[in-house]
């Protein structure tokens, strides 16, 4: 009974998130990166002077390969953790500067998604196309969740500086709790 | 003060002395001077490159070489090739690989003395050999490389190796170039599906699925080429996903407007 309440709770939890104004926003720039880091990437402008996908060394991996062939990349599984977990701090910790920081770093990383894509897809054979696909996705929902609650957080503090009054929606919490679960699994995937 | 000044003027005229006397005392040895290198002369130089595939590549050299100096004069021949990308970004790759491997092969044979010995190390290989006063020789390099430095882009695939070969003394530095300069005739060949980069500055002939270009350069020692071909690709994976975006941006547009119309 009880476990039936935790999860109708997770359920409310989700649905309230959905219809979470920061949640879209969180959205849309994140996707709004990955669409123009995809194009970029696609269309051969990113390897030399935009160097975004080397944020994210787990997906860029890939393009390194390709483009310096028979190379041995100087980054290893914990320079992917390092990186992956230093963005979801930036991500969701940015948010006490009014949320700035949080938008740019997620419309960065989605740029940086987006970008190593192309090469993956292209490159990459069956078992590291899926891995990276899959922690493509594990990765983006948890900087979106992240995201979420840096922006929430950002909007509060601003509404403290208009109105001497600290206040912070739930979902906030919710976010941030789905956003460390997603991170953790985008983690575990990196290392094994 | 003055006798001071007569033991420091003394002392002067003591130890310039002594030096000259030293000088005098150690008989240096007579060492004849190495000859000049431009004494070595180069005719007839022919580079022939053909690059079978994005994997391998042959070439083929041919050199006439006059000693005009009246000793003998060893000489080496150095074929080197490109020792693969530099990390220029903190998590672009090292070198292309630190070890060894003889992803190449050498064969040098000289019309006077036949087949030539050759050490390969890494990158380079090298013969030795050497010209009596006033002789002639013809040498002749027949080389087969592995192409590693194939840059992948998304529409475009690049062949980026190279190869140089240099004549001259047998000295860890070269310096400058030779002064015996001479024409060097060089033809190189690639498959047709391919592009060199300054393509448009040559005459390209077309013979047997493979572009043949044919120059003239200046040679004085030494010469190297770059391959820098590069070929187009269809990136299918890619262009699926890529169609689909922009299926479903504008299936979002025009969702969204036709919401608009109707409110």
């Amino acid at each position: 009974m009880k476990r039936m309440g935790s999860s109708l709770n997770i359920g409310k939890g989700l649905q309230g998130l959905y219809g979470f104004k920061w949640f879209k926003i969180s959205i849309a720039i994140f996707l709004g990166g990955f669409f123009i880091g995809y194009n970029l990437g696609f269309l051969d402008f990113t390897p030399t002077p935009i160097p975004f996908q080397y944020l994210v060394p787990y997906l860029g991996r890939v393009m390194f390969s390709a483009y310096y062939p028979g190379s041995v990349p100087q980054v290893d599984k914990l320079d992917y953790v390092k990186y992956t977990f230093a963005e979801a701090v930036v991500v969701s910790a940015g948010g006490v500067l009014i949320g700035l920081v949080t938008v740019g770093a997620l419309f960065i990383l989605g740029l940086s998604v987006g970008a190593s894509l192309p090469s993956i897809l292209e490159y990459a054979g069956t078992l590291v196309a899926s891995q990276s696909l899959v922690f493509a996705v594990l990765f983006t929902c948890a900087m979106i969740f992240l995201g979420t609650s840096g922006l929430s957080l950002g909007s509060s503090i601003l509404h403290l500086a208009k109105n001497t009054a600290f206040k912070i929606d739930r979902r906030t919490y919710d976010a941030f709790l789905l956003g460390l679960a997603f991170l953790t699994l985008s983690i575990l995937m990196e290392l094994f | 003060m003055k006798s001071f000044s007569m033991v420091i003027l003394l002392v002067l005229c003591t130890s310039l002395a002594f030096t000259l006397w030293l000088e005098e005392g150690i008989a240096q040895p007579q060492v004849p001077p190495p000859p000049s290198r431009s004494a070595l002369v180069f005719k007839q130089i022919s580079l022939e490159v053909r690059v079978v595939n994005a994997t391998y590549a042959e070439f083929k050299v041919s050199a006439s070489i006059m000693n005009t100096s009246n000793q003998t004069f060893p000489y080496v021949i150095v074929v080197s090739l490109s020792i693969g990308y530099m990390p220029y970004y903190p998590f672009a790759p090292s070198f292309a690989s630190a070890e060894p491997h003889a992803d190449f092969g050498i064969e040098a044979t000289s019309e006077r003395l036949g087949q030539l010995n050759v050490t390969v190390d890494k990158w380079t290989a090298r013969a030795s050999s050497s010209l009596e006063a006033g002789g002639e020789d013809r040498i002749r390099l027949d080389g087969w490389m592995a192409l590693r430095q194939t840059r992948h882009l998304i529409w475009r695939e690049y062949v980026e190796d190279s190869v140089s070969f240099s004549f001259g003394p047998p000295a860890e530095y070269v310096g400058p170039g030779l002064p015996s300069g001479t024409d060097l005739k060089v033809m190189f060949m690639y498959p047709t599906e391919y592009t060199r980069i300054d393509e448009t500055n040559y005459q390209v002939e077309i013979k047997d699925g493979y572009k043949l270009v044919r120059y003239s350069e200046r040679f004085y020692g030494d010469y190297g080429i770059s391959f820098n071909l590069f070929k187009p690709r269809i990136p299918v994976s890619s262009l699926i996903v890529f169609s689909t975006l922009w299926v479903l941006l504008i299936a979002v547009v025009l969702a969204i407007r036709r919401k608009h119309v109707k409110d």
